[in-house]
């Protein structure tokens, strides 16, 4: 005999005032972390100048070059700071361009008509193709320049908006209040904007932190191929290339370090997107 | 003139599978301004099917629906939206009614939103204020989420949603039967006494036949997608005609220990929906049953000038 | 006595006889206290239950939904899953403490020598499992039987529950069956290795009405017949009234009164009881009704639990737990006021 559990959310009269958070880390601190990044890249006094070699190449971590030099004589620490400031706004900027995109495409799909009908095929093929190539075949067609990076990283985070709009949005059209609000007479457009739309704004912002911490890792590849962001400027991605060759013959500062940098930001945009999930998650259960 | 009038109404679902579901097979009934029907089935009668007809939420395969003289079925969405003023529903489950990430306030006030485009947003508050009040929530909850409250509160947020444009007749699905025995009582209170103030026409569907019983002006019961006896509740209640609602009369239970249990009547199980029966849909259940119950086609026939059954020997009870 | 000992003493004797050294009483519980730890906090669940079963009798739970009326009877069947835990009490069942016993003792006592039925059959039986195999299986664990004997045995089973063609629901799958026949078969697997004691969780919630009182009649037929003892958990007072020689009501997952159903349902002595009662809606009877809601389990109230809804409440009540009073018949209640309007203290 299978033996059901005992469901503590039937067994609890819990008072709504009264719950206690769950043990998840609270949003403020990944959120915390991000913002200081991208504050400290742009004003926080740097010990050397990113873009200018003053230094001894392959320098070793000491008091002077804290994470060392790379192979021109570059800080690493500096360039590592400064780069958060390219990487963290390009990548925050292609999600953002991709999620109105992709919400507004997700709306579409979500309409029984043709227009509906042909959003989802569209969204079939595109997802077919592998998405990094893309993005590498467009910039490099296109050419190196931030614009493009920008571009190729909202296409490939549309498709996982669209989907989500249109997956989210089938539930919460079978659900009851949605009757309700056909019951009391209001429009198409009307259950979409304040009842359908609203019920999944928290899981949309969970996904589009996801989306960042994909395209931290998008940027880093690009750079780290030699396309999209320029060399000479700072990227995390191009930091790694750079120190490539180097890690073999024992100079690991120069790409350890950066990889790390990426590490914890894309960490931080994965907490963010689970304290969404779980602040929006709340206001659900009863 | 009726209120609310459904003739002849059918309602067929094709299921994933190709499988056809006979919810509803041939069902008139119509409701007066300010009385109860009640329609009382077991799940998978077709009573809640029926409801959302009521109020075209769902279309029906064959039929005519009518509301204060209007054909609803012809209506073009904008106007059947205009309608939706003068006809509400209750739903079953609280919770799941309302928008969670609405405010008390915006719940209540959406169907004003909606019907009356004019009022001024003071008088908005005003009326919200007013229906809060009118079922029993305190003020201060007006800011609330329905997460915040309990289930007895979220379904007096319901009831106001419904109310607060002045209906003429609400549908009730189910309104108690997930809540509480103590909430319940205060809930069928509240109906009770709106229906008092306010002189709306009740369509309360249920399967709990001591709330039938206390809030029923006629009822209708209904078995398999059909009804099969209707009239009003006093005569129904004590002198049931058709062999089924004898059987769902004797299923509820006395809570007075002394009172003797009537006796069990019915075998088996009800008849799946996916098969459609030309006879009686109580053939093979009934226990006064004859061969001839399988083949004649039975239909609601008057038994008297208020009372209708759908059987060929009505009344008969089995000893 | 040890809990194996018990259990082989027990073994092969089709319905016990009343010459059991523990006497009449066959489960004791006392004190059983459960607690949930959820992010929202301790849910105290269970706040020292005591009830008792006797042999041959059927003891009726009821109680609103969060009463712990499902957690009591999950408690003594140590079914009880982390995040819930059972934090003190005991149940001796056939002298044996229930609760002291680990994982494979258990089992072999439930199925043995408890029969339980879930709330819902479709979770209780295995979907991706022939029926007979589910059978075979509860065989298996207590009694080796060949598989000839195991078909034989289930058809009985199968037949005595009421159901016409047993070799055909043998062989079909669980999905294949109505929801009364599904609990039919729940019913035939806990009877199956003829337990002296059944434990039922509203077990005839979510079926259809008119097929409630056949699965009733059945359950009630099935312990009558071989003396057996029921513990029945409902939240319906007309099945306690019809159904059941005891009663136990809860709230707030503690006992506020118990005794016998006639006396209990006829002269209820707690102002819940009392209000459970008159919410019934009933033609020509004005609707009493409760207001509030009861205690947040969390932050659990000093003193009487019902204080905040009690149209009788008083001063001690916010402050002192009310001690059980039994009465001459043996109702028991837990509440400050007396009958003849002087304070129990």
């Amino acid at each position: 005999m299978t033996e059901t559990l005992a469901d503590p959310a039937k067994v609890a009269v819990v008072s709504p005032r009264k719950r206690r958070r769950a043990r998840r880390l609270p949003l403020w601190v990944p959120a915390g972390v991000v913002v200081a990044m991208v504050t400290a890249a742009y004003t926080a006094p740097l010990p050397h100048d990113p873009r200018v070699p003053g230094a001894a190449p392959l320098a070793p971590p000491d008091g002077e070059h804290w994470m060392g030099t790379d192979k021109f004589g570059l800080d690493v620490f500096s360039r590592l700071v400064a780069s958060a400031g390219v990487d963290i706004p390009l990548a925050l900027s292609g999600m953002l361009i991709s999620l109105v995109i992709g919400v507004l495409l997700g709306l579409v799909a979500l309409h029984r008509g043709p227009w509906g009908e042909r959003v989802v095929r569209a969204l079939d093929v595109f997802q077919a193709f592998p998405l990094l190539i893309l993005a590498i075949a467009l910039v490099a067609l296109m050419g190196n320049n931030i614009e493009n990076v920008v571009a190729a990283i909202a296409i490939i985070n549309i498709p996982r908006f669209v989907r989500l709009v249109r997956s989210e949005g089938l539930t919460i059209r079978e659900s009851r209040y949605i009757e309700a609000a056909h019951a009391i007479g209001a429009s198409g457009p009307r259950v979409m904007f304040r009842h359908v739309l609203p019920n999944m704004t928290g899981i949309i912002l969970a996904q589009a932190s996801l989306a960042v911490a994909h395209s931290i890792v998008v940027i880093a590849s690009l750079s780290f191929l030699g396309i999209g962001i320029n060399a000479a400027d700072a990227s995390w991605g191009a930091m790694i290339q750079t120190g490539a060759q180097n890690m073999t013959t024992g100079q690991w500062w120069v790409s350890v370090f950066p990889g790390l940098a990426i590490f914890l930001t894309v960490l931080c945009f994965n907490a963010i997107s689970d304290a969404l999930q779980d602040s929006f998650g709340r206001a659900r259960q009863r | 003139m009726s209120l609310l009038e459904l003739a002849n109404v059918s309602k067929e679902f094709e299921l994933s599978g190709g499988t056809r579901v006979y919810a509803l097979d041939d069902v008139s009934l119509s409701v007066d301004a300010g009385e109860t029907l009640a329609l009382i089935g077991e799940s998978g009668s077709g009573k809640s099917t029926l409801g959302r007809l009521a109020l075209r939420l769902i279309e029906p395969t064959r039929g005519s629906v009518r509301f204060q003289g209007t054909d609803v079925l012809s209506l073009r969405p904008p106007d059947l939206r205009r309608l939706r003023a003068k006809l509400q529903i209750i739903f079953q489950e609280p919770f799941e009614s309302l928008n969670p990430r609405m405010r008390l306030a915006d719940i209540i006030g959406e169907p004003l939103a909606i019907h009356r485009a004019n009022m001024s947003p003071k008088d908005r508050q005003d009326r919200v204020a007013q229906v809060i009040e009118q079922v029993g929530l305190a003020p201060d909850m007006a800011r609330r989420y329905p997460g915040e409250l309990s289930g007895g509160q979220q379904q007096r947020v319901g009831i106001a949603r419904a109310i607060v444009t002045a209906p003429s007749l609400v549908v009730l699905d189910e309104p108690t039967s997930s809540l509480d025995l103590s909430v319940r009582a205060q809930i069928l209170q509240l109906l009770a006494d709106l229906q008092a103030q306010l002189g709306m026409g009740y369509l309360f569907i249920s399967h709990d036949i001591h709330t039938v019983r206390y809030v029923s002006d006629r009822i209708a019961v209904m078995y398999r997608g059909r009804v099969v006896e209707t009239g009003p509740s006093g005569q129904v209640f004590a002198d049931p005609q058709h062999p089924y609602t004898q059987a769902l009369l004797a299923a509820a239970l006395p809570v007075d220990p002394g009172e003797e249990m009537p006796p069990a009547r019915l075998v088996g199980d009800p008849l799946s929906p996916t098969r459609l029966v030309r006879g009686c849909v109580l053939y093979g259940r009934c226990p006064v049953g004859e061969d001839r119950c399988a083949e004649t086609e039975v239909r609601l026939t008057p038994v008297d000038d208020v009372r209708s059954v759908a059987c060929v020997k009505p009344g008969t009870v089995v000893g | 006595m040890s809990a194996l000992s018990a259990i082989r003493r027990s073994r092969n004797r089709p319905a016990r006889p009343d010459t059991d050294t523990s006497g009449h009483r066959l489960l004791e519980v006392s004190g059983l206290t459960t607690r949930f730890d959820t992010p929202d906090g301790l849910v105290q669940a269970v706040n020292g239950v005591d009830l008792h079963v006797d042999r041959a009798e059927i003891v009726g739970v009821v109680g609103e939904s969060g009463c712990g009326k499902s957690v009591t009877i999950r408690s003594i069947l140590g079914l009880v899953r982390p995040p819930g835990r059972v934090v003190g009490g005991t149940a001796h069942f056939n002298g044996v403490d229930l609760l002291t016993l680990r994982g494979a003792e258990l089992r072999r006592l439930r199925g043995k020598d408890i029969g339980f039925i879930a709330q819902n059959p479709f979770s209780a039986l295995n979907p991706v499992m022939r029926i007979h195999r589910q059978f075979r299986n509860i065989m298996a664990a207590h009694d080796p039987a060949s598989a000839g004997e195991v078909r034989d045995r289930a058809r009985a089973a199968l037949a005595d529950v009421g159901i016409a063609g047993p070799g055909r629901v043998l062989d079909g799958y669980a999905h294949q069956l109505s929801g009364g026949m599904a609990q039919r078969v729940v019913i035939a697997m806990a009877m199956l290795l003829n337990p002296a004691f059944v434990i039922a969780d509203e077990p005839t919630t979510g079926l259809d009405l008119t097929v409630q009182r056949q699965i009733l009649d059945l359950i009630r037929g099935l312990v009558r017949e071989h003396g057996r003892s029921m513990l029945l958990v409902t939240h319906d007072l007309g099945v306690v009234a019809q159904y059941c020689d005891r009663v136990v009501v809860m709230y707030a997952g503690k006992v506020i009164e118990h005794g016998s159903v006639r006396d209990v349902l006829t002269a209820p002595r707690h102002p819940y009881t009392q209000a459970l009662i008159r919410a019934i809606p009933r033609p020509g009877r004005p609707l009493v009704h409760l207001t509030g809601r009861p205690p947040d389990l969390v932050d659990y109230p000093d003193g009487c639990p019902f204080r905040a809804r009690c149209p009788h409440a008083f001063e001690p009540c916010g402050h002192t737990v009310p001690e059980p009073v039994t009465v001459a018949s043996g109702q028991t209640y837990r509440c400050h006021l007396r009958e003849d309007g002087e304070v129990g203290l």
